[in-house]
């Protein structure tokens, strides 16, 4: 996948969750996620209540009627008992009716008088005082023959026992219990209060409504009302024989309703409690459950918003990731395009370059030579500007790195001097170098970008200073932890920079004084690369000047100190370099020797072709690394020399197909990589991938003759011994390109 | 997101299903709201104009009250075509089943037995159960005043019995009958013959003709479930006193009054109970005062007598009504001159049910 299709997925990824729309979207959902849950919550939290004071209710019910059920036992043993006595003093009567009066009379010893007596079946009283108003109704089942039991409202509970002979009725014995008899009875049993309470016989009616009632409740038990929860509860009387339910009345409020059969009679114990006497502690277990449910719901929320915002921010991480990927694809993209315009801008240069130099060196004619050397001067130009544009470039997407390494001060400060003294030489200008003889020289940094930096002060010195002198001064400080302050400072007597334009002077592009300076060639980028530079390795440029006078610009750097040595007087060692420096010609021959050069582009076959032509080497050349590989299976070769980047089969590939084909003559033979954006550590890479080391692009001539006579085969080479000449220019020449060299090597 | 909110929601949603279901209390208060269906057993028709039509035409007048649905099942034999017949109602959703006859015992103990649920009243039975009630008219009651009717009526002295069978609860309506005759004609005599059926049409008659014909009487009563000892004595010339229903308009020219049952205000009463789940067992033997036993208006045919009779039906009902007393209290001395229930007893129910296979003073039977 292309890298812009691979944008566009990823695009696509992050138009769901990014952009404002859709992050207000999310945070409303999650409120209505929030609220519906509090809502449920809410919801449950009732369901619970109601289902809970049911079941408590019910619980408390169930006792209530346990309680009735006893009490109306007891009231039942009263009742009972008392026709049970009955019954038996009739059988007494029955066995010895002559001895009816003392029967009845020890009898009535027991009992009130006026609650027992003996009657014949039309009500004369034989005994006692006879039933109240002679109602004889009181007692009908009696005459009938049977025990009764029977509830007369204002007379009470009405006992009567019919004495038989034989099979007809003679006498009916009664007795009368009244009503707080009866409310005594059971206020005298151990149970819990009932609360409200009354007899009632089978038909519904009210029997008798105990005393002490409140007359809302005595009410409320003789209303319909009432009458209705008594019917529900009397058809599921028939398991317990006791029922009770809980009902919210209109009436009286919260109440439990209960009834429970008087055994052995035809009446029942009925009333109500209200809900507060019976079940306090109830209330107390359903608030505990509540509040028990309240916190859970409460924490159960809490958690819910956790995880929400957890997973949240898992999104906006997610984003984040998404974003940084981008943001990643974007930088390989810029490097990557960095790199092939690096790539594609150099290799027509390099080709101009080298075409030229063949040029300088085959033809005499000076009119020639001397177009030639401007071509090569304007090359060169060309050259330094766009290193500049690719640096500043690198720079401001943060390609740029700084590489200490360990080097000489030294000679860094001659090859300075030896490139810009000719310049100040040309403009007539004064050039005066200062050292301190006593700071060491064997440091560990950025040379490079050191000298890169110092360069570009020193030519703008010159560049804007149409007369008097160039002073260039490096002095020392000593630091700590093995650390130096070196302070290069370039002072002029140049035009000078108004105060006003000092902040211009960092801006890339601009220039200052435009239509003074005019005539100045650069970019104007210089000043900016140099002050990012010295950010990137700590410090920073230093200017003062004073308008029309001059100026003075400088920076000091901290670098490690290798070696206390001295660095001595420089001026000398740079005078005897110049006078000994070597010079490079085709330093060797060798004819029997030969090598096949790939590389996709043909110009820079027919350069190399151009550089080697004087060693007398057989060049062979091929366009492409299936090419390459075919020669390389045929004929015989020395060295390989491979480009790197090359459509198709890379330079890499190749070495690797050519190592693999055990067939192959050359498979073994040392192969040198071509590359034209060399970084650090290239050299470690491309010996790893298998090459013997590398040469960067655009050739170096010295540099290519120098990789050759390492591994052509010694015996092809024949070394002609050349006078030794010093040539300034050539020594200039040579600095530029060193300095070139590492600069591309520099990446 | 979505996950999220998934997994939220069916949380919920199982916390609702766990505690779900709040039951609301409500008392069903009102018991007609729904419609019951009552199965009723007849051992005839339910126009016979006795007996059966007398329980029918009970359930007519509480029906639409009370919102029943009343299936008459009509001529239901004995046996198991009875216990089959109960069967069926049940299930044909009947809650409360009325067996109107004392053929039905064995019957009624079968089923109540069977269905625990279903409430079953036998009319003229005498058990009862945790789901039967056996109930039944104190017609003894009725018969007295009746009784009354005819002696204060009576020109010969002569009243004529016409009965299926010798059955206690016959013979005590006989002596009942009788005692009241003789309350207001001391001389009156009460003539009995049997017809060995409840609805023989032609035995009754020939009985009821052979009376009058025979032995002279000029008032006829029975006590069996045909019309025909009225008809007869309506085509002989002579009078009659009706059973079990108001037939005065159908005999104008003969019947003095008749003796009635209107179960309608006991059936109101029962069935409301059960509806109001307040239903238990037990043995309801209800006199006059409860309106299910009674005796009509005296028509003209009362004659001469009637002034008199009706001013002694009046006492007697009050005095029974006011439960001073009944119609068994002492003395009463059989047709043989054994003092059956001495002066100032009262016979129990026990023996009214059970021991009353004697004949009081006056009561004569045909063999």
């Amino acid at each position: 996948m292309s890298d812009t299709e691979k944008k566009e997925k990823t695009k696509k990824k992050l138009s769901k969750f990014s952009g404002e729309a859709s992050q207000a979207r999310l945070t409303l959902a999650m409120h209505w996620i929030f609220f519906g849950l509090i809502i449920a919550m809410v919801v449950t939290g009732f369901i619970l209540y109601f289902r809970m004071n049911d079941s408590l209710n019910t619980f408390a019910a169930k006792q209530l009627a346990r309680v009735a059920r006893s009490n109306a036992e007891v009231i039942s043993e009263e009742t009972v008992t008392a026709l049970e006595n009955l019954e038996f003093l009739a059988a007494q009567l029955e066995a010895q009716p002559e001895s009816q009066q003392e029967l009845l009379s020890s009898t009535a010893k027991v009992v009130h008088t006026e609650k027992f007596g003996c009657i014949g079946v039309d009500g004369t009283p034989v005994f006692g005082r006879g039933l109240p108003d002679n109602d004889m109704t009181l007692v009908k089942d009696a005459l009938h023959g049977t025990g009764s039991l029977v509830y007369r409202e204002g007379v009470g509970l009405v006992a009567a026992c019919p004495v038989m002979r034989q099979k007809n009725i003679r006498y009916v014995l009664y007795e009368i219990i009244p009503n707080d008899r009866i409310a005594e009875v059971i206020e005298n049993s151990e149970e819990s209060p009932l609360g409200y309470q009354m007899v009632m016989n089978k038909e519904g009616t009210t029997a008798y409504v105990f005393e002490g009632i409140p007359e809302a409740g005595a009410a409320f038990l003789q209303s319909s009302e009432a009458d209705g929860y008594f019917q529900d509860m009397f058809r599921t009387m028939e398991l317990n024989h006791a029922a009770c339910d809980f009902y919210s009345a209109k009436t009286v409020g919260d109440i439990f309703v209960y009834e429970a059969e008087i055994p052995q009679t035809d009446f029942f114990l009925a009333g109500y409690a209200e809900k507060d006497a019976v079940a306090a502690d109830l209330d107390r277990i359903a608030f505990l459950v509540m509040w028990v449910f309240g916190l859970l719901a409460v924490i159960f929320v809490i958690s819910a918003i956790y995880l929400v915002r957890v997973q949240v921010r898992v999104t906006k991480v997610n984003e984040i990731m998404m974003e940084k990927n981008r943001a990643e694809v974007e930088s390989n993209s810029k490097s990557s395009f960095l790199a092939s315009m690096s790539h594609e801008i150099r290799t027509p240069i390099n080709a101009v370059l080298g075409i030229d130099e063949m040029i300088l060196r085959e033809f005499d004619d000076p009119k020639l030579t001397g177009y030639a050397t401007n071509i090569k001067n304007a090359g060169n130009t060309l050259l330094n500007i766009v290193n500049d544009v690719l640096d500043y470039s690198k720079m401001e997407s943060g390609k740029l790195s700084i590489v200490p390494v360990d080097y000489d001060l030294s000679e860094l400060i001659i090859e300075l001097v030896t490139m810009v003294r000719p310049r100040a030489t040309a403009k007539s200008l004064n050039f005066v170098v200062n050292v301190d003889e006593t700071m060491p020289h064997i440091l560990h940094g950025d040379n490079v970008r050191v000298k890169q930096c110092a360069l570009n002060i020193l030519t703008n010195a010159i560049k804007y200073t149409e007369r008097g002198q160039v002073v260039f001064t490096v002095s020392y400080r000593a630091g700590e932890e093995g650390l130096g302050a070196f302070t290069f400072q370039v002072q002029d007597t140049g035009i000078g920079i108004k105060p006003e334009d000092m902040d211009r002077l960092y801006k890339p592009f601009e220039r200052l004084d435009e239509e003074k300076n005019h005539g100045i060639e650069g970019t104007g980028l210089g000043l900016s690369i140099t002050t990012r530079l010295l950010a990137l390795m700590g410090t920073k440029l230093f200017v003062s000047s004073v308008y029309g006078e001059g100026s003075t610009f400088g920076f000091t750097i901290d670098q490690f100190v290798l070696d206390e040595e001295p660095i001595g007087d420089v001026r000398a060692t740079y005078k005897k370099k110049i006078e000994t420096a070597p010079v490079y010609h085709q330093a060797f021959t060798a004819p029997d020797a030969k090598i096949l050069v790939v590389d996709d582009t043909d110009m820079n076959l027919f350069v190399v072709k151009g550089l080697l032509k004087e060693t007398k080497i057989s060049v062979d050349t091929a366009m492409s690394g299936e090419q390459g590989l075919a020669k390389l299976k045929v004929y015989d070769y020395d060295i390989v020399l491979i480009d790197h980047k090359m459509p198709g089969m890379d330079g890499i590939e190749m070495l690797h197909r050519l190592r693999r084909e055990s067939m192959n003559p050359n498979q073994h033979k040392p192969c040198i990589a071509l590359t034209a954006n060399a970084m650090s550590g290239a050299r470690d890479y491309y010996i790893s991938e298998g090459f013997e080391d590398y040469l960067s692009k655009p050739i170096d001539s010295a540099a290519l003759e120098k990789m050759l006579m390492d591994f052509l085969p010694a015996e092809k080479i024949r070394i002609e011994k050349q006078p030794e000449l010093p040539d300034p220019e050539l020594a200039k020449a040579v600095a530029m390109l060193k300095d070139r060299r590492n600069r591309f090597m520099a990446g | 997101m979505k996950k999220l909110a998934i997994i939220f929601t069916v949380l919920i949603a199982a916390i609702f299903a766990g505690i779900i279901g709040i039951r609301v209390q409500s008392p069903d208060r009102d018991i007609t709201e729904k419609e019951t269906k009552v199965g009723v057993l007849l051992n005839g028709k339910k126009t016979d104009a006795s007996w059966n039509q007398a329980h029918a035409d009970a359930f007519e007048k509480i029906e639409d009250e009370l919102n029943l649905d009343v299936i008459l099942a009509e001529r239901v034999p004995y046996g198991d075509e009875a216990v089959q017949t109960m069967e069926d109602l049940i299930g044909e959703g009947c809650k409360i089943i009325f067996a109107e006859s004392v053929g039905y015992a064995n019957a009624v103990a079968a089923e109540e037995k069977a269905h625990p649920e279903i409430i079953f009243y036998h009319c003229s039975g005498t058990r009862f159960g945790d789901n039967c009630t056996a109930f039944f008219a104190r017609n003894y009651e009725s018969r007295y005043l009746a009784g009354i009717a005819a002696g204060a009526s009576t020109e010969t002295g002569k009243i004529g019995y016409v009965a299926a069978y010798g059955y206690t609860e016959v013979i005590r309506g006989i002596d009942a009958f009788t005692l009241g005759a003789r309350s207001v004609n001391p001389d009156a005599e009460v003539i009995v013959e049997y017809t060995k059926s409840w609805d023989d049409y032609q035995a009754a008659y020939e009985a009821a003709k052979k009376l009058i014909r025979q032995d002279g009487c000029d008032i006829i009563a029975h006590h069996t479930d045909t019309l025909a000892p009225l008809q007869a004595a309506d085509d002989l010339g002579t009078r009659s006193i009706g059973n079990n229903y108001d037939n005065r308009g159908r005999y104008q020219n003969s019947n003095i009054c008749c003796i009635t049952m209107d179960w309608s205000s006991y059936y109101y009463d029962e069935i409301k109970s059960c509806l109001e789940g307040r239903f238990y067992g037990k043995n309801d033997w209800l006199g006059l005062s409860t309106g299910s036993c009674g005796l009509t208006e005296l028509t003209d045919k009362a004659g001469e007598g009637k002034a008199k009779a009706e001013a002694a039906i009046s006492e007697a009902e009050k005095k029974m009504e006011a439960g001073t007393w009944d119609v068994f209290f002492g003395p009463v001395t059989d047709n043989e001159s054994t003092v059956r229930i001495l002066a100032g007893e009262a016979a129990s129910d026990d023996y009214l049910l059970n021991d009353m296979n004697w004949y009081v003073q006056g009561v004569t039977v045909h063999e």
